[in-house]
């Protein structure tokens, strides 16, 4: 296999004059990855230009060493894609469905009904699997459609949305199941705009907003570094936020009378020197972290400015 | 504790795939196979597959029964379904030409009214299901071509349309032939001359239809419209053509429609002339031009081209929507 799985350069969709998502470069070395973004923001977008279900408007991209447009049948061989819609075909059972999108990957018909049963046992879809997919929960379509993208062994998958609709076990069993499919050695790149999903899942996140990219780094990397802001309290924080942003402190808001600054490690001793030499009164001087959906939204809100 | 269990099935059942992949074709066929085999599981094509069986037993064994010559019950019956028209016209023509003309009679358009209305409803539901359920995005996320899918879903109509037209030519060639007490040699000649014809009409009969549905499908996320609409070309385009050809006096009446345009082309195929036979079955004189036939031709492969032409821009204009 070779060393990047994904390399995307430039790669830019436009639907007619609608954006979907534009010169998005990045390289994924395996393991997990997560695309986060809120709803437009060019996920979906960004899978089916990668496995070349959408002609590219502009640049190009890499699955496992193969060129989306040019190589784009390889690819889906090597793949398992997991859409976002329902897709399923009506008027099959379970265990058809499975068996059919095997064999249509080329596998002949035995193997691709073994492999069906034992991924529809995989994913927890018992007896149900004998029943026509009309008659499915929301729960059970997930599940179908995770085992259609498994049936056929991909090294590769890529999961749109994959806990919609899901109740709060059903959510855990999936992303169990996708934990589980990476401690077998499957890359995954996961699409969410569940901030959660992705955490409890993914080593590096890739965050999209309007169609572009905005980070792209090892989860932890990123959180660490931009999720810490100070909280402060002083007895006039109008004045207090002039005399900060003078003194050459960008990241400051003030939300309720209470002021909000980014930063690293020298922000507290610098503050109290500054209330001190202006004589304010310091009343609360916090160290916090974002949850992952405030650091989303600052992200987003940092983005439009 | 579920997760564990499912964790735990992941690694015991977990079988390798050696990953040796068949080809394009092992993949058009599938989608064929599948696709039709999935149709049967409708009860409406069931019972219309039972119709058109039950039509077909009474069509032979009214012809065993009765003889060749003395069928004149249930012209009602036959008239609706367009098949097996009776052969009033036996007693004149009997002689060296008869088998031919009960045979032409017998195939009727080689298409009853129960074999468009299951066709329309097996092809309608193909491609429109899969874009109103955006099922077209799984096809596609496996490596096939849009043009593979089509020609795949276009095999599942042709299991039918070959069904329903080469089974009953086939049972009613060789009933005839046993009736008729035909020697081998006589046989093996209308084998080559008369029945692989009648075969060939049969699939220019399929192929019109197939497509028409087809291409109606791949317009409309609404299956039911297509079947609606498919089952009304036939009376339709009958009528049409009567008010063309009786009222307005058009020359080429029976450009108008497509059933008597398609049995102009079975009659030349297999040899009987086509001025002859509706003048022997219809109680006015029909003046039908010597070219006819030629011109059906044109026709009908320019309808069946302009459908294939709106299925596959269809079908490319496909963006993936979700
Ligand atoms: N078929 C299409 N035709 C036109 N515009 C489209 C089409 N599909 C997506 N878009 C547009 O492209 C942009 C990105 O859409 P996309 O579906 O990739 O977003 P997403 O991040 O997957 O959103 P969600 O979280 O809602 O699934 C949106 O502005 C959307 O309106
Ligand atoms: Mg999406």
């Amino acid at each position: 296999m070779p060393d990047v799985i994904i390399e995307a350069k430039n790669l830019t969709k436009f639907y007619g004059p609608i954006k979907g998502i534009e010169s998005v470069d990045f390289e994924f070395h395996g393991g997990t990855l997560g695309i986060l973004g809120p709803n437009g923001s060019g996920k979906s977008t960004m899978i089916k230009c990668l496995i070349g279900l959408l002609n590219i408007t502009e640049g190009e991209s890499y699955v496992l060493g193969y060129n989306s447009s040019k190589d784009a049948r390889r690819i889906r061989q090597l793949i398992g894609y997991m859409p976002e819609a329902r897709c399923i075909p009506l008027d099959m059972d379970g265990i058809s469905v499975c068996t059919y999108f095997g064999r249509l990957v080329g596998m002949p018909k035995a193997d691709a009904m073994q492999r069906a049963h034992e991924c529809l046992d995989y994913v927890g879809l018992k007896e149900q699997r004998y029943r026509k997919t009309g008659t499915y929960s929301a729960g059970m379509i997930q599940r179908l459609k995770m085992a259609q993208a498994l049936v056929h062994d991909p090294d590769l998958l890529l999961i749109d949305e994959p806990t919609n609709g899901l109740d709060p076990v059903g959510r855990e069993e999936m992303l169990e199941l996708i934990r589980d499919l990476n401690r077998n050695g499957k890359h995954i790149l996961l699409s969410s705009h569940i901030l959660p999903d992705v955490e409890e899942t993914c080593e590096s996140t890739l965050i999209l907003s309007e169609g572009h990219l905005v980070k792209y780094g090892n989860l932890n990397d990123l959180l660490t570094k931009d999720r810490e802001f100070y909280k402060i309290k002083v007895n006039n924080p109008e004045t207090f936020y002039e005399i900060l942003v003078n003194d050459g402190m960008m990241e400051v808001s003030i939300k309720d009378e209470i002021l909000i600054i980014q930063g690293d490690a020298d922000v507290p001793s610098k503050v109290i020197k500054l209330a001190a030499s202006n004589n304010f009164q310091l009343m609360l001087l916090d160290r916090e972290r974002y949850t992952l959906e405030e650091f989303f939204v600052e992200l987003m809100k940092s983005q439009d400015i | 504790m579920e997760s564990e269990s499912t964790s735990q099935i992941y690694s015991l059942g977990y079988r390798k795939w050696e990953k040796k992949f068949k080809g394009t074709i092992y993949r058009i066929l599938t989608i064929a196979l599948v696709e039709a085999k999935t149709a049967l599981g409708s009860r409406i094509v069931k019972l219309l597959i039972f119709a058109r069986v039950a039509i077909l037993v009474i069509g032979i064994f009214k012809l065993i029964t009765f003889g060749i010559s003395g069928i004149t019950f249930m012209l009602s019956f036959d008239a609706l379904f367009g098949l097996m028209m009776s052969p009033t016209f036996l007693p004149i023509f009997a002689g060296k030409t008869a088998f031919l003309k009960v045979f032409a009679a017998m195939l009727g358009s080689q298409f009853s009214f129960f074999d468009v209305l299951l066709i329309g409803w097996v092809g309608s539901s193909l491609i429109s299901n899969d874009r109103e359920y955006n099922s077209i995005t799984l096809y596609l996320s496996r490596p096939i071509r849009k043009t593979e899918y089509v020609i795949g879903k276009y095999g599942a109509v042709f299991i039918y349309v070959l069904s329903f037209t080469w089974v009953p030519t086939t049972l009613y060639f060789f009933t005839l032939e046993i009736l008729m007490e035909r020697s081998f040699s006589q046989i093996a000649f209308d084998i080559v001359s008369v029945y692989f014809p009648a075969l060939l009409s049969g699939l220019i009969n399929g192929l019109l239809i197939m497509t028409l549905v087809l291409s109606l499908s791949s317009i409309t996320k609404r299956g039911l419209y297509v079947g609606m609409l498919t089952a009304a070309i036939n009376p339709l385009s009958i009528l049409f053509s009567q008010i063309m050809r009786n009222v307005l006096g058009v020359d080429f009446w029976y450009l108008f429609s497509l059933p008597i345009c398609l049995k102009i082309i079975q009659l030349f195929l297999i040899g009987v002339s086509p001025s002859d036979y509706f003048a022997s079955t219809q109680e006015t004189a029909i003046n039908l031009s010597p070219i006819s036939a030629g011109i059906c031709f044109l026709f009908i492969g320019v309808l069946i081209l302009i459908f294939l032409y709106i299925l596959i821009r269809q079908i490319r204009k496909l963006e993936l929507t979700e």
